[in-house]
């Protein structure tokens, strides 16, 4: 069984298919990285596998289930950051993370653990008792990471996780994806950080125009020159199209 | 759905707009309708602000103040629990908060049940509040006042607030569809002004948002009387539907 799967994905808003056939899976224990410019449809495709859009055609399944008839049990084992991460302004770090623990189906003693050993984990020890509107924007990604990962998902889902992160976050979140790989959980992310991505993918995943365009090998050297090489020898074969959606984006 | 009400009752409790609304809801019906009868037949009031409070001046003190009660409870009601429960529902956008809530164990119908239970439950403590100060501020200023007849119009007062509020939870319908609280907050004064209108030509008995305050007194005690049964349940069918079809379009938002 995939941890996640996408088929034939297409979403359109107005002209533009933001996902124009995408598909991509995921297996146990794989870390596979989305990798594109911005539009390219990384965003889109995250959105509909948790349901924050719909697709117009193709199938999303979260590990084994149909997006639309995943009920708790199945959501339960699923954790993800897209667009922003979970943090409510008025409560502290801990609440944050307990009361997200307990959403994803952790009892309450359960999910107090967690965010105790998730604060430590993430070095977020110094602002746990501070509410989360005081919180820089890599601490809020930080808090973010760990309410989506302190119940231990079987499939984790990060847009862009390392956007705001200084150094140190990038190593806790890279260790916090490794480990997660390494206990068996699926790894959906995207990420601009090419070099980061070459270090801790299995699979690197080219998207670009709504769609897969090819695949890079991770771990080789140059991976900015190569994506773009593949970018630009896909515009080139698809002037067409190229012309269209510089269109529907003006 | 005990996860998602400790979610919403640990936010609800720590924001500004809660304590703003309960400060509005518990301490000005008491204030309003007791100080401003007690202004107008004290000898300070003069000038302008005399005229105004002339109808307030004759009367027996415990009557005329049970009624003011039903004006001031019926708006501030509606006001206040309205902008309650568009901040609640409003801020998940407002904040972003909005997309963490999809793909959980916990689904948004019960999160946003939550959200509506836990509003509803602190409007009618406030307003249990509001009245039970009301009727003990009217014995302390004049203990006589407090007749059989006051008491039942106050014990009227409290339940056409309770269906105020109950009709202030659909705000949270329009919250979700302008996707914060701003619509929400214009549909509120948009809602209160145009029952001001509809009230002054007399269509009042077979408006919703109307209804429960006019049966409270607020248009006077001829008003009070013409509003039978039939115009209550209407209200509280409406606020029933109205709140059903909101936690309807909380659990289907999309974030397109």
């Amino acid at each position: 069984m995939t941890a996640l799967e996408l088929r034939g994905a297409v979403r359109a808003y107005g002209g533009l298919r933001a996902l124009d056939g995408l598909s991509l899976a995921v297996e146990p224990g794989e870390i596979h990285a989305i990798i594109g410019l911005n539009g390219a449809g990384k965003t889109t495709a995250m959105k509909a596998l948790v349901g924050h859009t719909r697709l117009d055609s193709g199938e999303a399944r979260l590990l084994g289930t149909p997006v639309a008839a995943a009920g708790p049990s199945t959501l339960s084992r699923l954790g993800f950051v897209i667009d922003q991460p979970f943090g409510y302004p008025e409560l502290t770090v801990r609440d944050n993370i307990v009361h997200a623990a307990r959403l994803h189906g952790l009892a309450r003693d359960a999910a107090t653990r967690a965010a105790s050993s998730w604060i430590a984990r993430l070095e977020l020890e110094p602002w746990a008792g501070r509410r989360a509107r005081g919180l820089s924007l890599g601490n809020r990604q930080r808090l973010g990471l760990a309410c989506a990962a302190a119940h231990e998902p079987d499939l984790l889902i990060l847009d862009e996780p390392t956007n705001a992160l200084d150094p140190a976050g990038v190593l806790l979140l890279r260790d916090v994806i490794v480990a997660a790989a390494d206990r068996g959980a699926g790894v959906l992310v995207s990420s601009h950080h090419l070099d980061e991505v070459s270090r801790i993918a299995h699979r690197i995943t080219v998207v670009h125009a709504g769609r897969v365009v090819g695949a890079l090998e991770p771990g080789q050297a140059d991976l900015e020159h190569r994506f773009f090489e593949m970018v630009r020898a896909w515009d080139a074969g698809h002037r067409d199209d190229v012309l269209a959606r510089q269109e529907a984006h003006a | 759905m005990s996860t998602a009400l400790a979610l919403q009752v640990a936010t609800f409790s720590r924001s500004l707009t809660a304590r703003l609304a309960t400060v509005l809801l518990v301490a000005f019906p008491p204030l309003m309708s007791v100080g401003m009868v007690a202004l107008a037949r004290s000898a300070d009031a003069a000038g302008p602000s005399a005229a105004k409070l002339a109808p307030y001046r004759d009367g027996p003190f415990g009557e005329i103040v049970a009624g003011l009660a039903g004006q001031v409870v019926s708006v501030v009601a509606l006001i206040g629990v309205g902008f309650a429960v568009a901040w609640l529902v409003g801020r998940e956008w407002a904040d972003r908060t909005v997309g963490s809530l999809f793909a959980l164990p916990v689904g948004r119908a019960q999160i946003a049940r939550a959200k509506l239970l836990v509003v509803a439950a602190w409007a009618a403590a406030c307003l249990t509040l509001a009245v039970a100060l009301t009727a003990a501020t009217l014995a302390v200023v004049d203990s006589a006042s407090l007749t059989g007849a006051v008491a039942a119009q106050l014990a009227r007062v409290w339940l056409a607030g309770l269906m105020m509020a109950a009709l202030a939870l659909p705000f949270a319908w329009v919250a979700v569809v302008s996707k914060g609280y701003l619509g929400a907050a214009g549909a509120i004064v948009g809602v209160t002004a145009a029952s001001q209108i509809l009230a002054m030509v007399g269509a009042g008995a077979w408006v919703p948002y109307i209804a429960p305050a006019m049966w409270a007194g607020a248009g006077g005690p001829e008003e009070a009387a013409a509003i039978g049964p039939a115009s209550l349940v209407l209200a509280v069918a409406f606020a029933a539907v109205a709140t059903w079809a909101s936690v309807r379009a909380f659990a289907r938002a999309r974030l397109d």
